[in-house]
C-alpha cells in the first residue's frame, strides 16, 4: 500500500505540552480523520507536516520524500486549509489568488473561477469583509485550484453552521472520487468523520491512541451498560474508560465482541460512536 | 440498484451491502452484465467509507456474484442457472437451519415445526 | 524570484500606496524647503528601511500571514531573500523618484547632481545597509512588537546613561559623545575623496553588510515556529 504521508517517531516539545514519538501513516487515496480533544496535538501535527513548526526529532515523509529536503516540491502538491484565517485582510480575494497562483505549476485559473462561483465568493471583495464561513470556503477554493494530491485541513468545519458543514462534506466527498487524492481532516466534530473518513487516528495528550480503519473501530469498539458493580465481578477485556452513576455503569471497550460473551443478559451492549470513544478516553485517565 | 443501510443493525455495513446486492442478483432485479457503481461513487452516495464498499465488492467477487474488470469497474457476473438455483437453495437452507436449531433449543418437535412451516407458507399466499 | 517579488508587492499594496504618497510629498518638501541633499540622504537611509522592510514584516505579523507564506511551495530562505530584494528595489525606486523630480522640477538640480555621483549613491547604500543590519534581523526575530519594545528599551538605556553620567559627575555626556562620533563618521564618509580605492571599499562594505543581513536573517527565520 502506498502512503501519502509517513510519520515516524515524531517528537515536538513545547513548554506545557509534548508530542511524544508519534508514528502513523496516511494511505494514499483515502480520508484520514484526525480526532482528539482540544489541545491534544492535532494542529501541531499538521503544522509539523508543513514545517511551520520545527520538529525536535523523527521523520516525516510526504509522497515518499523527506518533507524538509523536498519541501518546495512537496508543497506544490499540497492544498491546505487552516483553522485560523491567515490571509492579508485588506487585499481583494482575486489579488490574493493572483499572488499565489504562480507558485503552483498545476494552478487552474478556470477551475478557481468556477469554484469561487460555486461557493458564491465575490472576487472583488477584501478578505476582511467575508464571514467566517466564507473565509473558510475561500481557503478551500485556493486549496482545490491546483490539483493538489494531498489536502490538509485543520478543523475546517468548526464554527460553521450545519448547512455549510454539509456542503463542505459533500464537496470533500466529491473530491475523493479521484483515487489519487488523499485527505487529512482534523476535527473534534466526530459526526462529520463518520460519513467521510476511511481511517481514524485518535490523538490525546500528544500520544496516538490508535490509528485504524473506521470500520474496524465501529465494529470492535462498544459500550457495555450494566449494574454499577459489574466491574467488581467481571473482568471486561479492552477496557478503556467507564462512567458510574447511581443507576449503573457505562463501560467503553475496544473488544465488544468478547465483552458481549461475558456479560449477563440484563446488561446491554451498544456500538460506540467516535464521540463516545473520545469522551471515555478523556474520562479514562481520571479512573486509571 | 437499491441499497439501504442501517447503523443500528448488528450486521457490519459491508455485509448489509453485499447481502442486498446478492439478493437483487438472485431475484433477478440485477441482470448479468449490469454495471455496479464504482466503490467510490457508492461510498459517496451512501456516505460511508470507501473501505467498506471495497470490502463488500470484494466479498461479492469472491463468491462469484460479480466480476471486477480492471479499469472499467464491477459488473454482475454471469450466473450459471444451476449455480444460481443452488445459491438460492443454500440461502433458504441457511434460514431453515436457524429455525431448526432455535426450535431444538426451545424444545419444539419436528412435527410441530412442519405444521408451523405449512401454515406460514399458506399464509404468504 | 520574480513571482516572490510580485507576491510581496500584491500583498502589501495598501502599504505601497501610502509609501508612494509619502515619498512624493517628501521630495516635494525637500526641494521646496531647499534642504541639503546630504541631510535628505541621511534621513532617507533611516526612514526607508522602516517603510520598506519593517512595515512588510509588521503586516505579515498582524495578519499571521507567515502561515500562508511559509506554506507556499518555497522555502524560508527564499522568502527572506525575496523580502530583502523587494525592500531594496523599493528603496532605490524612492531614490530614483527624487532624482527624477529634481531633474524636472528643481531649479538647481542639486539632488540630481548629488545622488548621481557614485560616491554619494554608495554612501547612501552604506548608511542604509548599516541600519538594515540591525533592523532587518531584529524585526524578523522579534516582530514588530519586538521593535516597539526595543525602542522602549533604547529610551530606557538612554535615560540610564544620562543619569549615570550625571551621577558620576563627568563633564562629558556619554550619549552625546556617541552621537557626535556617529555624525563625525558620516561626515568623514561623505567628504572623503572619491578615489578608486574608496569606491571599492564602499562597494565591498555594502556587499558584506547585506550578505550578513541576509544570512543572519535567514538563520533567525528558519528557527521561528509558527
Amino acid at each position: 500500500m502506498e502512503h501519502a504521508v509517513q510519520i515516524e517517531n515524531l517528537r515536538k516539545e513545547f513548554k506545557g505540552f509534548t508530542l511524544k514519538d508519534v508514528s502513523f501513516n496516511i494511505p494514499k487515496g483515502y480520508v484520514m480523520g484526525l480526532i482528539g480533544p482540544n489541545g491534544a496535538g492535532k494542529t501541531t501535527l499538521i503544522k509539523l507536516i508543513m514545517n511551520l513548526i520545527r520538529k525536535n526529532s523523527g521523520q516525516i515523509r510526504v509522497f515518499g520524500k523527506d518533507h524538509i529536503q523536498h519541501e518546495s516540491e512537496i508543497k506544490s502538491r499540497i492544498g491546505f486549509v487552516y483553522d485560523i484565517p491567515h490571509f492579508y485582510e485588506d487585499i481583494k480575494l482575486k489579488s490574493t489568488a493572483s499572488a499565489i497562483a504562480p507558485f503552483y505549476p498545476k494552478w487552474d485559473q478556470d477551475l478557481f473561477l468556477k469554484l469561487m462561483n460555486e461557493f458564491s465568493l465575490p472576487l472583488d471583495k477584501k478578505f476582511k469583509k467575508l464571514s467566517h464561513g466564507m473565509k473558510m470556503k475561500f481557503s478551500l477554493c485556493l486549496a482545490l485550484s491546483h490539483d493538489a494530491d494531498l489536502i490538509l485541513m485543520d478543523e475546517p468545519t468548526s464554527g460553521l453552521d450545519p448547512v455549510f458543514r454539509q456542503e463542505l462534506l459533500e464537496k470533500m466527498s466529491q473530491i475523493m472520487l479521484d483515487e489519487e487524492k488523499t485527505m487529512l481532516f482534523s476535527t473534534h466534530i466526530t459526526s462529520d468523520l463518520e460519513r467521510i473518513a476511511d481511517y481514524i487516528t485518535l490523538i490525546h495528550n500528544g500520544e496516538i491512541i490508535f490509528s485504524s480503519p473506521l470500520d474496524n473501530i465501529l465494529q470492535n469498539w462498544g459500550i457495555v451498560k450494566s449494574e454499577k458493580d459489574l466491574l467488581d465481578k467481571t473482568e471486561i477485556p479492552g477496557l478503556v474508560g467507564y462512567e458510574k452513576t447511581n443507576y449503573g455503569i457505562e463501560i467503553l471497550t475496544s473488544d465488544i465482541k468478547t465483552a458481549q460473551t461475558l456479560i449477563s443478559s440484563d446488561s446491554i451492549s451498544e456500538k460506540a460512536t467516535l464521540e463516545d470513544i473520545m469522551y471515555f478516553i478523556k474520562k479514562g485517565e481520571t479512573h486509571a | 440498484m437499491k441499497i439501504i443501510i442501517s447503523n443500528a443493525s448488528q450486521k457490519p455495513i459491508y455485509t448489509q451491502i453485499s447481502e442486498q446486492i446478492k439478493n437483487q442478483i438472485i431475484s433477478g432485479d440485477l441482470d448479468q452484465g449490469d454495471p455496479l457503481p464504482s466503490i467510490r461513487k457508492l461510498a459517496q452516495e451512501l456516505q460511508i467509507s470507501v473501505i467498506t464498499t471495497k470490502r463488500a465488492y470484494e466479498e461479492l467477487d469472491k463468491e462469484g456474484f460479480i466480476d471486477t474488470v480492471g479499469g472499467k469497474g464491477c459488473f454482475v457476473a454471469m450466473q450459471n442457472k444451476e449455480l444460481l438455483r443452488e445459491k438460492k437453495m443454500k440461502m433458504v437452507e441457511d434460514k431453515m437451519l436457524e429455525a431448526v436449531s432455535e426450535a431444538k433449543l426451545l424444545g419444539i418437535e419436528l412435527k410441530e415445526l412442519k405444521e408451523m412451516l405449512t401454515l406460514l407458507y399458506k399464509e404468504e399466499e | 524570484m520574480l513571482k516572490h517579488i510580485r507576491r510581496e508587492l500584491i500583498f502589501n499594496q495598501t502599504q505601497l500606496y501610502i509609501f508612494a504618497g509619502y515619498i512624493l510629498v517628501f521630495w516635494i518638501w525637500i526641494v521646496w524647503q531647499n534642504i541639503s541633499p546630504r541631510i535628505s540622504l541621511v534621513f532617507l537611509s533611516f526612514v526607508l528601511p522602516l517603510f520598506c522592510a519593517a512595515s512588510f514584516q509588521a503586516r505579515e505579523e498582524k495578519f499571521k500571514a507567515w502561515t500562508l507564506n511559509c506554506s507556499l511551495p518555497t522555502n524560508r530562505n527564499t522568502l527572506i531573500l525575496a523580502r530583502l530584494i523587494t525592500s531594496w528595489s523599493l528603496m532605490i525606486a524612492a531614490l530614483i523618484v527624487g532624482i527624477l523630480y529634481s531633474a524636472l522640477f528643481q531649479k538647481n538640480h542639486s539632488i540630481l547632481y548629488q545622488f548621481i555621483q557614485l560616491k554619494y549613491f554608495l554612501v547612501f547604500l552604506l548608511f542604509t545597509s548599516l541600519f538594515l543590519v540591525f533592523l532587518f534581523p531584529f524585526v524578523i526575530r522579534f516582530g514588530l512588537s519586538g521593535v516597539l519594545i526595543g525602542l522602549v528599551v533604547l529610551q530606557i538605556l538612554g535615560i540610564i546613561t544620562l543619569v549615570l553620567t550625571r551621577a558620576s559627575g563627568s563633564k562629558g555626556n556619554f550619549l552625546h559623545t556617541m552621537i557626535d562620533s556617529i555624525i563625525n563618521f558620516m561626515k568623514f564618509l561623505l567628504n572623503h575623496p572619491s578615489t578608486f580605492f574608496y569606491v571599492t571599499v564602499l562597494i565591498f562594505s555594502v556587499a558584506v553588510l547585506n550578505i550578513f543581513t541576509l544570512k543572519f536573517s535567514q538563520f533567525l527565520f528558519a528557527r521561528r515556529d509558527f
